[in-house]
């Protein structure tokens, strides 16, 4: 699971500029742009992929190579947890985290049962401690 | 004859119209009608098979009685009729004795006179009889003896006794026996005379003047005797009458007693037992019509009276029955309504929840991003501007945070993680963290040596609430003071005391801590403000774990300690949090120092 820096011998785009990839799924753009500055901008090296349905987010994940995988749960089609239990599919070793504005336990567990994601992030935290927990599951060492 | 337009009245009742109108609008049950008379109520408390027996025991009695008194009546007639015979042989006798004086007066024969006496005998033989009979201890063989002397039938004598001694009372047969007594007599003296005549005749010289005077009286006894005679058949014949008259009227009036009687009881009885069925047949159409515990005003003992009382049983069974089942829909509804809030809660705080975050979330972090923009740094200005904005955001997305706290709880969807953790190194850490900014301040932040203290909780929340005390009293304590905490382990609990040298409370502000949206403080020098929702949502959160919060304070300037305890077992039942805090927000301060709870001047709070 360590991702160390050390470029791999034939890169697609750009692993060494990149060695962190996240991708992030939700329907609304200002969240998605809002959050790929963050993330992008307080952590250099880290790269965000951004999807907005869960279809396109299954597409990125089966072209690219990811390290991470946040996804709202309010979604217009798939919703977060079908998009999460997809993409455990595809990937089963991938850290999921649940992005979502909602705040239900019943969410969180129903997350945790189906989709067994790593984190349950609500997106009333604040950015620094976003970027701590982000930080702490993409074992970001830069 | 009043019963039986009674009875018509009693088939009157029965409905003209057909029976499917009635069924369809089943009629009220008439009120239980009592018998008016004790005979009435009688029967009606009687079973339907001894009502019946009632009837045919009437009947039974009526013949019966009608055969005593028509052999007693026939017995009397014949009685009365041997007594007539009786006379006859008596008048014959006398007539005879008379007849013979008259011829032993003439002739001197004495074979007439032997005649004579052999006639007499008869009446004296009577006379025997009714003497004893009068007596009031008859002696019955000389009544036999003498009314047998009388030439009277034996098979007769027992029953002219028995008229005699039964029916003296009689008015005629009184007289009639008076009668007999008269000319017994007169008998009396014809025996006289008979003796006076048999004197002369038997003297040596015969005074033929004396016979013929004797003779001559003889003729004047003979027609008196013979009035009397004339009066007795009479009077005895009257008597006879009147008996028969007696059976004849008796008969007569004992059948219309009874068979009236009779009519009465079955026409009581008919009419008991129909209505009876009339009120069984309407309660039974009553609960058709769907009045469930619809019941049989009856009263009385019969069978029909027993089928009423198991309807009424049955009637009220269903009626509770149908009773429980209403109050189980009622209550299916109410819960049904409440799960209905119950979701409308949820939708709510989970939709709150949404559009007050989503908004925020881009905000945030594009001041976040911004302000720290290395390649296109702010300017001086531009960095005052998204620090302002920065602060109050975080201001804003705490409120909200609290809020939707604050709203999973009352909605009943803020729930715990419980776990057995270490109580003591939770409240370290949180000391820990909280050490950079107590240094800033330049309070002195101090925690007492620590046991291992194992509790049941949700760590994550517990450290909320330590987190919440300590930026709550490093808030409220000046630079220079000290923030002292202390964690004690009881044996069923543990207890965290949050100790500052700060501003402290009045009394009345640390009762009114607890409640939400409630500053005790001045907030207007405050640098970093709460929502006021911190300490009740502190509180929330220990009462769910059945823990207790409180506070203490000396009062203003010296100082306040915040406390909450654990039990080290986790309720296994969820606890509700306690509800009163929404419905009376801010309680009713007292009227005399409406302002004391707000210290001036001396609060940096």
């Amino acid at each position: 699971m360590t991702r160390t820096p050390t470029p791999s011998p034939a890169p697609p785009p750009g692993p060494a500029a990149h060695p962190w990839v996240i991708l992030v799924v939700d329907d609304e753009g200002d969240v998605l742009e809002s959050f790929k500055a963050l993330l992008e901008e307080s952590m250099p090296g880290v790269r965000v992929l951004t999807a907005t349905s869960g279809r396109t987010g299954i597409e990125i994940l089966e072209r690219e190579r990811v390290d991470l995988i946040m996804s709202d749960f309010k979604m217009p089609g798939m919703d977060g947890i079908e998009f999460l239990v997809q993409a455990r599919r595809i990937r089963p070793s991938l850290p999921r985290v649940m992005f979502t504005a909602f705040a239900d336990d019943e969410l969180a567990r129903k997350a945790l049962a189906d989709a067994f994601v790593s984190e349950f992030l609500s997106k009333g935290t604040e950015p620094t401690e976003m970027l701590r927990r982000v930080a702490q599951l993409l074992k970001y060492a830069p | 004859m009043r019963r039986a337009t009674a009875s018509g009245t009693l088939y009157k009742r029965d409905p003209v119209s057909p029976p499917l109108a009635k069924a369809a609008a089943p009629e009220r049950p008439a009120a239980p009608r009592r018998p008016r008379t004790r005979v009435g109520r009688w029967l009606q408390n009687l079973r339907i098979s001894r009502k019946l027996a009632v009837v045919i025991m009437v009947h039974l009695l009526h013949a019966t009685i009608l055969l005593v008194l028509t052999s007693y009546g026939l017995k009397a007639l014949d009685a009365s009729r041997a007594y007539v015979e009786g006379e006859g042989l008596w008048s014959k006798a006398q007539k005879d004795a008379t007849l013979h004086l008259l011829l032993y007066a003439d002739s001197g024969d004495p074979r007439e006179y032997q005649a004579y006496q052999a006639e007499v005998n008869v009446t004296l033989g009577d006379k025997q009889a009714r003497l004893q009979l009068e007596s009031p201890h008859p002696d019955m063989e000389k009544v036999r003896e003498g009314f047998l002397a009388g030439r009277l039938n034996a098979a007769d004598i027992p029953d002219l006794a028995w008229l005699f001694r039964t029916f003296h009372w009689e008015p005629h047969l009184d007289r009639a026996i008076g009668i007999w007594a008269q000319a017994d007599t007169k008998m009396l003296d014809l025996l006289q005379l008979a003796q006076d005549l048999h004197a002369e005749r038997s003297a040596a010289t015969p005074d033929l003047q004396h016979v013929a005077e004797l003779r001559a009286h003889l003729y004047t006894l003979n027609a008196q005797l013979t009035v009397l005679e004339e009066e007795f058949s009479q009077t005895l014949g009257t008597a006879a009458r009147f008996l028969s008259q007696v059976v004849v009227i008796g008969t007569i009036g004992l059948t219309i007693l009874f068979v009236g009687g009779a009519l009465l009881i079955s026409a009581t009885v008919a009419r008991q037992v129909t209505r009876s069925l009339e009120l069984v047949r309407g309660g039974a159409q009553r609960m058709a019509a769907g009045e469930l515990g619809a019941t049989i005003p009856l009263e009385g003992n019969d069978e029909v009276a027993g089928v009423a009382r198991a309807f009424n049983d049955m009637s009220r069974q269903l009626a509770g029955a149908e009773k429980e089942r209403f109050a189980a829909e009622a209550n299916r509804r109410q819960l049904e309504q409440l799960r209905e809030l119950d979701r409308f809660k949820t939708d709510f705080v989970n939709t709150a929840a949404h559009e007050l975050r989503t908004p925020l979330m881009p905000l945030r972090t594009q001041v976040h991003v911004l302000l720290r923009d290395k390649k296109e740094p702010p300017s001086p200005r531009q960095r005052h501007g998204l620090e302002i904005m920065e602060r109050n955001l975080k201001r804003l997305a705490t409120l909200v945070e609290d809020l939707l706290l604050v709203a999973r709880a009352q909605a009943g969807r803020l729930t715990m993680t419980m776990a057995s953790m270490d109580l003591g190194k939770l409240v370290t850490d949180a000391v820990d963290s909280y050490q950079p900014t107590a240094q800033e301040r330049g309070i002195r932040l101090t925690l007492a040596p620590l046991p291992a203290c194992r509790v049941e909780g949700d760590a994550g929340r517990i450290t909320q609430v330590m987190e919440n005390l300590l930026s709550n009293a490093m808030k409220f304590t000046p630079r220079g003071g000290s923030v002292q905490v202390t964690l004690e382990e009881r044996p069923d609990s543990a207890r965290v005391d949050v100790a500052d040298s700060g501003i402290g409370l009045a009394p009345e502000a640390v009762r009114r801590l607890f409640h939400p949206f409630v500053q005790v403080h001045d907030t207007t020098q405050i640098t970093e403000s709460g929502s006021g929702l911190g300490l009740y949502i502190c509180r929330q959160i220990v009462q769910m774990h059945a823990g207790d919060m409180g506070a203490k304070s000396p009062g203003p300037g010296a100082g306040t300690t915040l406390w909450f305890t654990l039990p080290k077992k986790a309720p296994a039942a969820p606890v509700a949090p306690a509800p009163e805090a929404f419905a009376d927000p801010v309680p009713p301060v007292g009227a005399s120092a409406p302002n004391r709870e707000v210290p001036q001047g001396d609060a940096p709070a």
